[in-house]
């Protein structure tokens, strides 16, 4: 079971770093192809901006939740530094409870706007704009799991693993 | 008391350790929450979507990717060998190749992170070596970093131009004095620190053919800003494209000169993508929270609090800027700009200021947010870099503060630094 479930993370994790990197790539490339295509070969297309914007909403929702799991999120640190290490025991589990608990109103609203969007449609893409705003949900809920098993690491509920393994 | 609830308890969360996202976002929520206006609740994830969904923004991440395949490429060791021909011959010749190289590579990233990682890789080391203090190399890197968010391209103004539709090849020209001006101030008060000090000298000065050597290699790399700079100001190609163009002639360079593998390649653009990523996703709360503030009738609150003090442009620029400079030290710069803008700009507009002046001398004031504790970040980094103590930075870097602030007022009561090079285009 304990096997099972380290292996579902490792999935995860690593499909999380390889999407962040492959949105990347691929929005680089439809951008160099619209420079060509309008610049080199006179024929403008319509279709990259529209694509290269919706990777790159998503690219960074998934990149944010690679931080998130690695605990790169930017903040400010000075309590690290000052607060007793009895403070920062408790003080650590909250703050990951509030960052929870903002993620599920992300969450929950994000569905009911994706759910509302359902029907607008890009002016270019054949896609829905659902697509577009289903990245609050879904990121938001990965988000979410990253963080739950960094609280559950920080009330000791599991193992807390070396820096390499986080 | 609205402002203050809002404000007060986004710098209360920030200040225990709540990532800024979180921060930005729990502390709109809880506006909205207290003020009856939990309707509002649904604008949490259109918002967070929306303020990401722009062209204009997704040139900073290639931007920051050229500057990381300007590190992989070989081209910022090149560049800081071709500084060394150049400026590295007096006393604290060191200090003078770090600010140069700075300057250039900050006229291809935009990023100051981008580069004080960059430069500060390739010459906080050499400067350890020849006798440079830790703290000190450290807090120079640092503080010559700073320089690479106002010369163009410059990442806060792209903010600034998408935000208040502004055109952005003006703003970069609007920065581009400020920008040279505190480079050459950060290398005078350098100099004068390495008289001083009697910090090391190189005696020699470059053969003619050392020289011709570096240049030739220096030369293609030199290149990027004239291509990133000219491309944007004259019109040629947008702002993203630009910064594609900048990271497709990175590549190649990198190419040429056989420094990038495939295999470096693909770590490179998954670390820069992680990296920038994660400092995106501060825009996505960021969008909600300035939304909150200008939606509820906050943002009109604040303007009218500062009208009620004074109408008088030197006034009212000089309250901002007071203002700016206390909440740099408390605030994250992605952060700043995102919740300030949108409500000092309406602002700057009623009292008649210059948009372009008042941008300069807004990102001269995110630079030195950037260098001053607890927050600034680069402090951190270049602390971590040198492997010195950051109480030792912090002692180190007072004096480029100081220079940095004297610019700082230069730009702020000398408008034309930075609305002359705008009102040529």
């Amino acid at each position: 079971m304990r096997f099972a479930v380290s292996r579902a993370w490792t999935v995860l994790d690593t499909t999380l770093d390889v999407l962040t990197a492959v949105s990347f790539l691929v929005m680089a490339l439809t951008l160099t192809l619209q420079i060509v295509a309008r610049y080199v070969l006179n024929w403008p297309l319509a279709w990259p901006e529209e694509f290269s914007i919706l990777l790159f909403v998503w690219s960074v929702w998934l990149g944010g939740a690679g931080g998130m799991r690695e605990g790169r999120q930017i903040r400010i640190d000075v309590i690290d530094f000052y607060a007793p290490a009895s403070v920062r025991r408790i003080l650590e589990p909250a703050l990951t409870i509030l960052s929870l608990a903002f993620l599920a109103v992300v969450v929950w609203y994000g569905v009911k706007v994706t759910g509302f969007q359902r029907t607008a449609e890009y002016d270019i893409l054949p896609v829905s704009r659902a697509v577009l705003y289903a990245v609050a949900p879904v990121m938001g809920s990965v988000m979410a799991l990253y963080l739950l098993r960094i609280l559950a690491r920080q009330l000791g509920l599991v193992p807390n693993p070396g820096p390499e393994q986080q | 008391m609205d402002l203050l609830l809002i404000f007060g308890s986004l710098v209360g969360l920030m200040l225990i350790g709540l990532p800024i996202t979180f921060a930005m976002g729990l502390s709109a929520l809880m506006f909205l929450l207290v003020s009856g206006q939990s309707d509002m609740l649904i604008m949490i994830p259109n918002r967070m979507v929306l303020a990401l969904d722009s062209y204009g923004l997704m040139a900073i991440p290639f931007f920051y990717l050229a500057g990381a395949l300007m590190a992989t490429g070989g081209l910022t060791q090149r560049l800081v060998n071709l500084c060394r021909v150049l400026v590295g011959h007096g006393r604290g010749s060191l200090s003078m190749i770090n600010v140069t190289a700075s300057m250039v590579f900050g006229g291809v990233s935009g990023s100051c992170v981008a580069d004080a990682s960059a430069i500060g890789s390739v010459l906080i080391p050499a400067m350890k070596k020849d006798g440079y203090p830790a703290a000190y190399s450290g807090a120079l890197t640092g503080a010559a970093a700073t320089v690479g968010h106002i010369i163009p391209p410059s990442i806060p103004m792209i903010l600034i131009g998408v935000m208040q539709e502004l055109p952005i090849g003006k703003l970069f020209l609007a920065g581009a004095i400020p920008g040279l001006l505190l480079g050459f101030s950060l290398m005078a008060v350098a100099y004068v620190i390495a008289v001083r000090r009697n910090y090391p000298k190189n005696a020699q000065r470059a053969t003619f053919a050392e020289m011709a050597r570096a240049l030739l290699a220096g030369l293609p790399v030199l290149a990027m800003p004239v291509i990133v700079v000219g491309g944007i100001v004259f019109g040629v190609v947008t702002i993203t494209e630009t910064s594609v163009l900048a990271c497709a002639y990175a590549l190649l360079l990198g190419f040429v000169y056989r420094e990038i593998t495939l295999r470096n390649l693909w770590e490179t653009i998954r670390e820069t993508s992680k990296g920038v990523a994660n400092l995106l996703i501060i825009l996505a709360s960021a969008g909600f929270f300035s939304w909150v503030v200008l939606n509820t009738g906050l943002g009109d609150q604040l303007v009218s609090g500062i009208l009620a003090i004074s109408r008088n442009k030197v006034a009212v620029i000089t309250m901002l800027v007071i203002f700016l400079l206390f909440i740099g030290c408390l605030l994250d710069v992605i952060a700043m700009i995102f919740i300030l803008v949108p409500v000092m700009f309406p602002l700057v507009a009623k009292v008649g200021l210059d948009p372009y002046h008042y941008s300069a001398v807004f990102v001269l004031t995110l630079g030195i947010a950037l260098i001053t504790p607890p927050v600034g970040i680069l402090l951190y980094l270049v602390a971590q870099m040198a492997e010195a103590p950051l109480l030792g930075v912090i002692r180190e870097m007072l004096p480029f503060i100081a220079v940095e602030i004297a610019v700082l007022a230069l730009v702020t009561y000398v408008p034309v630094l930075s609305t002359w090079l705008p009102s040529l285009l």
